[in-house]
C-alpha cells in the first residue's frame, strides 16, 4: 500500500469540489449594497474557517431585504444553508413557550401572578442558600415564587455549571445531568415532569425578585403548561403557538421526511500544535450518540421549553413577524396586544437597574433589561421604563444562533449557524448595519 | 501484497543513503543569506497587528522578538504577566512553552546521533523491548481489523511524529485510541515515565510506522531515550549540553521558586458561562478571564514534575528561546561557542521523510498540508507558490507561544502570550511581514 500509488490527492480533488461548489452559488447571486455589507460582516468567519456556514435574513416593513448565506449547514452531506434548513435553535425556543404562556394568560387559565407551587406542590418547601454557595446558612423562601419570576430567570433557580450557571449548586445541576444540553439528546434524568421532580430537591441560589439568573425557569414553566393543558409540552405549543403561527418546520424531534433539510453540529477544533495560516478551526460536535449530526433526532431526550427546539429561519421569522406586527398575523389577532406588549416592558425587579444581567452574562451586557422571553438592549443613558428608550429587543440559542427586533425601524433578523458554543455574536453589527 | 512491500523497503532504502550522502557530506554550505536589512516601517506593522489585539482585550499581553545575526531587529513587549498586575511583561517573562520543548528535546537527541550514541534509523524496541512488535488500528479505528506494524519504529519516526503513536482526544489525537489514551492517562503525571512507556506499548498504533504524520507523545518517548542512553534525567542532559552552556537560565520542567513572580498566568475567552469582568484602573475593556489549562489552576503550574515531559513539560523566556533559536540557525554555533556540528545543525531543516507525501499530513493540517513538511523536531513550512522553497522552519506551544526561523535569511523570532487554549496562531502573519519588510543586499 504505498502512498505512491494514490493519484491525484483525494484531499485536491475535494476542495476543487468544494471550492467550485461555493463559486458557483457566489455567481448566482447579485447582492444588494444592504447585503454586500452583510457578507462583508460575516463572510470572514466562513472563510478563515472558524464556521463551516451561515444563514442570514432580515426583514424591513414585513420584506424580506436580506436572504444570505455561504458555506455550508452540513459539510459532509453538502448541505447549503438556507431558510428552509433545520438548525438546533437552543435558548430561542424560550419566547416561543413564553408566548404560549401568553396565550393561556389570554384564555384566562394561567396568571402570571400565580405560584408555581399551585401547579407543582412541592414549589411550597423550596429552600434558599444564599448565591447558591453551600457554605452558607440555608434560609426559608421569603415569599412564593410564582410564574412571571420564572419567565424572567428572577425565581432563584440557575442553570448547569455546563451552560450558565456560575453557583456551587450550578454543579450539582450539573453532576445530576438536570436540564443539561447534552441530556436533549439522551436524558440521564427522563422526562420534563423527572426532571423537575429531581430540581426541587435542590435548593434556589437567591430569594425571588432578588436577581437575575438565567435559569431552568422556562422549563419550569414550560411543566407548568403541561399541567393546565393536560397535554404533553411539544403538544402545547403546537396548538398555542406553531399552528397560529403557520410554523410548519418547528419541532421538538425532527420528522424522518424532514432530516435531508437538517443541519450538522460544530465545534471547536483546538490544534495544540502550530498550523500556519488560515485552518479549520470547527468539527463535528462530539457529545452526541453515535451517528447522530445533531439534535432533534434522537427519541431518548425530553421536552425541553429552554432549549429543545429545532427550526428554520423562515419559520422563525414568522414568530418575530407576529412580534413586530401588533402581535397579528395577517388581519388577524393572534394575541391580545395589551398582553403581547408586555415584551416591549422591562420585567426585571426594580431593583436591578439597567445591571441586571450583568451578573450571569458579564459587563457586556449591562445597559439591558428582560421582558418575557426578550432581552432589552437600551440606548446609551436610556430609562428601561421607557418603551422609547429601548434600543432593539433580542435573544440567542447556544448554538451561535441569534435574532433581534428593531421596532423603530420595521425591522428584524434571524441569524443562524451551529456552533457549540457560541463563540462569534455580531448581533449588535447586525443591528446597526440595517439602520 | 509482498513484493509490494519489499518494493518499498528497497525504496526507502535507496532514498535513505542519498538523504545520508546529502546530509553527512564533508562541508555544509551556510544555509541562509547573511547581510540583510529590514525595513523598520514593515516589521513595525507587527505591533500594530498585536496592540490591536491586545486593545480588543482578547490577548492579556505579549512578547516579540526577532534577531539576526546576533542582533536584536525588532522587539516589542506589552502588557503585565496578569491582568491588573505590576509586572511588566519582557524578555525574561516566563511562559509555558508546553510543545516548544519538541524541538529543543529533538536537539538533543540529534546531538546524541553526531555523538554516535544514537542512529536516526535506530529501532526503539533496541532501548524498549516492549515496543518490539506493535499493533495498528488505522485511524485509530478500534472497530476495523488490526495490523501488525510491518516497520519498527524508529528514532527518525519518532523526531518526525511518525511513529504511529497518538495523543488523548484533548491534544487532537486520533480515533478510539486516544480515548484510551486518556482512560488510561498515558503521558500523565501521575506515573513515572517508565510506567506510562509500559502503558504505551500496550495500546495500539493509529498507523503504520513511517506512513503519515500523527501528532503524538512521540517526543516523551525520546525524552525516555536520552534518559536510557545517558543515565541521566531529562532536564539535567539538557541543562548539561544546552541550557547552563548557553545561559538559558529560565527555561527547564519547572519554574524556580524565586522566579515565579515572573511567570505569566493564563487566560481563555469569555463565555457566557464564564464572562469577564472590568479590571479596576485598567483602561481596556478585556474580554478574557483567567483560567487553568487542563483544569490545573495557576498554582499548580510550573510545580516539580514527576517526570521531565519532553513533548509538553517546558517553560521558557523569549529571551531564552531565542539563544536556542539561533544557536540552530547559527549551524550549531551561539557566541563563538559549537553546541552542534553543522551538519547536524543541517538536519533540523530537513525533511527527514522525504518519500511522504501530501496525503501525510493531511489528517493534521488540512489544507495547510500541502505546504508542510517536517524536519528534525522542526515543522517546514514551504513557500506556498510550489517551489519546495522553505518559507520558515518552526514550532509551537499549546497555549500560545511560538517561534520560527526565517528560511531565507535565517533570522529567528518568537511570539508569546497565554491563552488557552490555543487561539492567535499569529506567528505564520508575523513572518509574513519579516518576509515583506526584508532587504537582501
Amino acid at each position: 500500500m504505498s502512498k505512491r500509488d494514490t493519484s491525484p490527492p483525494a484531499f485536491f480533488a475535494l476542495l476543487l469540489s468544494l471550492m467550485m461548489l461555493v463559486a458557483t452559488a457566489d455567481e448566482v447571486a447579485v447582492l444588494s449594497p444592504l447585503t454586500q455589507e452583510y457578507a462583508n460582516l460575516l463572510n470572514p468567519m466562513v472563510d478563515e474557517q472558524l464556521i463551516p456556514g451561515y444563514y442570514l435574513s432580515v426583514y424591513k416593513n414585513g420584506q424580506q431585504v436580506v436572504d444570505l448565506s455561504r458555506g455550508f449547514a452540513d459539510e459532509e452531506a453538502s448541505l447549503l444553508p438556507s431558510q428552509d434548513v433545520l438548525y438546533f435553535i437552543a435558548s430561542m425556543t424560550k419566547p416561543i413557550v413564553s408566548l404560549a404562556t401568553l396565550k393561556l394568560v389570554e384564555q384566562g387559565q394561567l396568571n402570571l401572578t400565580d405560584p408555581v407551587k399551585q401547579f407543582i406542590p412541592e414549589f411550597s418547601n423550596l429552600l434558599v442558600v444564599p448565591e447558591g454557595d453551600l457554605d452558607n446558612p440555608t434560609e426559608a423562601l421569603d415569599r412564593d415564587l410564582t410564574i412571571h419570576d420564572l419567565l424572567t430567570h428572577t425565581s432563584g433557580l440557575t442553570y448547569s455549571q455546563d451552560i450558565t450557571g456560575r453557583e456551587e449548586i450550578a454543579k450539582v445541576y450539573a453532576d445530576l445531568g438536570l436540564f443539561a444540553i447534552d441530556g436533549l439528546a439522551e436524558s440521564k434524568l427522563g422526562s420534563l415532569e423527572n426532571h423537575v421532580e429531581q430540581l426541587v430537591q435542590l435548593p434556589l441560589v437567591f430569594q425571588p425578585g432578588e436577581a437575575f439568573v438565567y435559569s431552568v425557569g422556562i422549563d419550569v414553566v414550560a411543566r407548568v403548561l403541561e399541567i393546565v393543558t393536560g397535554k404533553p409540552l411539544d403538544l402545547v405549543i403546537t396548538e398555542l403557538v406553531l399552528e397560529p403561527l403557520a410554523m410548519t418546520d418547528t419541532h421538538f424531534t425532527v420528522p424522518e421526511v424532514k432530516r435531508d433539510r437538517l443541519a450538522a453540529m460544530y465545534s471547536p477544533r483546538v490544534a495544540t500544535y502550530p498550523i500556519p495560516g488560515v485552518y479549520r478551526r470547527y468539527q463535528p460536535y462530539q457529545n452526541l450518540p453515535k451517528g447522530h449530526k445533531n439534535f432533534g433526532v434522537s427519541d431518548a431526550g425530553y421536552l425541553s421549553g429552554g432549549a429543545g427546539l429545532m427550526s428554520t429561519a423562515r419559520d422563525y421569522a414568522k414568530l418575530l413577524a407576529v412580534i413586530s406586527n401588533g402581535f397579528r398575523v395577517g388581519q388577524r389577532q393572534f394575541l391580545d396586544a395589551q398582553i403581547g406588549n408586555q415584551l416591549f416592558q422591562n420585567q426585571l425587579p426594580a431593583g436591578l437597574e439597567d445591571e441586571g444581567l450583568v451578573y450571569n452574562f458579564g459587563p457586556s451586557a449591562n445597559n439591558a433589561g428582560f421582558s418575557y422571553g426578550l432581552g432589552i438592549r437600551l440606548l446609551e443613558g436610556g430609562n428601561l421604563t421607557r418603551t422609547d428608550d429601548h434600543d432593539y429587543y433580542f435573544w440567542a440559542g447556544a448554538a451561535n444562533t441569534g435574532f433581534w427586533i428593531d421596532l423603530k425601524n420595521d425591522v428584524y433578523g434571524i441569524f443562524m449557524t451551529q456552533h457549540l458554543p457560541t463563540q462569534y455574536d455580531r448581533t449588535a453589527e447586525m443591528v446597526e448595519i440595517a439602520r | 501484497m509482498d513484493s509490494r512491500n519489499v518494493n518499498v523497503a528497497q525504496y526507502w532504502m535507496v532514498i535513505r543513503s542519498l538523504l545520508m550522502a546529502v546530509l553527512f557530506s564533508a562541508s555544509v554550505p551556510s544555509l541562509f543569506a547573511e547581510t540583510v536589512e529590514y525595513d523598520q516601517a514593515k516589521l513595525a506593522e507587527i505591533k500594530v497587528l498585536l496592540d490591536g489585539l491586545y486593545e480588543k482585550g482578547q490577548i492579556p499581553n505579549y512578547a516579540v522578538e526577532i534577531r539576526k545575526n546576533g542582533k536584536s531587529v525588532y522587539a516589542a513587549y506589552r502588557g503585565d504577566t496578569e491582568l491588573g498586575g505590576s509586572v511588566p511583561v519582557g524578555a525574561d517573562t516566563i511562559f509555558w512553552v508546553a510543545s516548544m520543548g519538541k524541538p529543543i528535546v529533538s536537539s538533543a537527541v540529534l546531538r546524541l546521533i553526531q555523538d554516535e550514541v544514537l542512529s536516526l534509523d535506530d529501532p526503539l524496541s533496541k532501548f524498549f523491548p516492549q515496543f518490539e512488535s506493535m499493533v495498528v488500528a488505522p485511524m485509530g479505528d478500534l472497530d476495523v481489523p488490526f495490523e501488525i506494524a510491518r516497520a519498527p519504529i524508529t528514532i527518525r519516526n519518532l523526531l518526525t511524529h511518525t511513529s504511529g503513536f497518538t495523543y488523548n482526544p484533548l491534544v487532537l489525537g486520533l480515533g478510539d485510541v486516544a480515548y484510551q489514551y486518556a482512560e488510561l492517562e498515558v503521558m500523565s503525571q501521575k506515573v513515572s515515565l517508565e510506567e506510562n512507556l509500559e502503558m504505551l506499548a500496550q495500546i495500539p498504533l493509529v498507523a503504520q510506522p513511517g506512513a503519515s504524520f500523527n501528532y503524538s507523545v512521540s517526543v516523551d518517548v525520546l525524552g525516555a531515550v536520552i534518559e536510557k542512553v545517558t543515565g541521566q534525567r531529562l532536564g539535567d542532559y539538557l541543562d548539561e549540553i544546552f541550557f547552563k552552556p548557553m545561559g538559558m537560565t529560565d527555561t527547564a520542567f519547572r519554574v524556580r521558586p524565586e522566579a515565579r513572580n515572573r511567570f505569566a498566568r493564563f487566560y481563555e475567552p469569555e463565555s457566557l458561562r464564564n464572562p469577564a469582568a472590568p479590571i479596576p484602573g485598567s483602561e481596556i475593556e478585556w474580554h478574557i478571564v483567567e483560567t487553568a489549562p487542563f483544569g490545573l489552576p495557576y498554582d499548580g503550574w510550573g510545580q516539580a514534575p514527576t517526570f521531565d515531559s519532553g513533548g509538553g513539560g517546558m517553560y521558557s523566556t523569549a529571551q531564552d528561546f531565542l539563544k536556542y533559536a539561533e544557536m540552530v540557525a547559527n549551524g550549531g554555533v551561539l557566541n563563538g561557542v559549537r553546541y552542534l556540528s553543522a551538519e547536524t545543525a543541517a538536519i533540523h531543516f530537513q525533511d527527514l521523510m522525504p518519500e511522504l507525501g501530501l496525503e501525510a499530513f493531511e489528517v493534521a493540517f488540512g489544507e495547510a498540508a500541502q505546504y508542510m513538511k517536517f524536519g528534525g523536531g522542526f515543522g517546514i513550512k514551504l513557500e506556498e507558490d510550489g517551489s519546495d522553497r522553505a518559507d520558515y522552519y518552526f514550532w509551537g506551544g499549546a497555549a500560545n507561544t511560538f517561534f520560527w526561523i526565517d528560511g531565507q535569511d535565517g533570522s529567528v523570532g518568537v511570539f508569546f502570550t497565554h491563552i488557552w487554549p490555543p487561539r492567535y496562531n499569529l506567528s505564520d502573519q508575523i513572518e509574513a511581514l519579516v518576509d515583506e519588510a526584508r532587504m537582501i543586499k
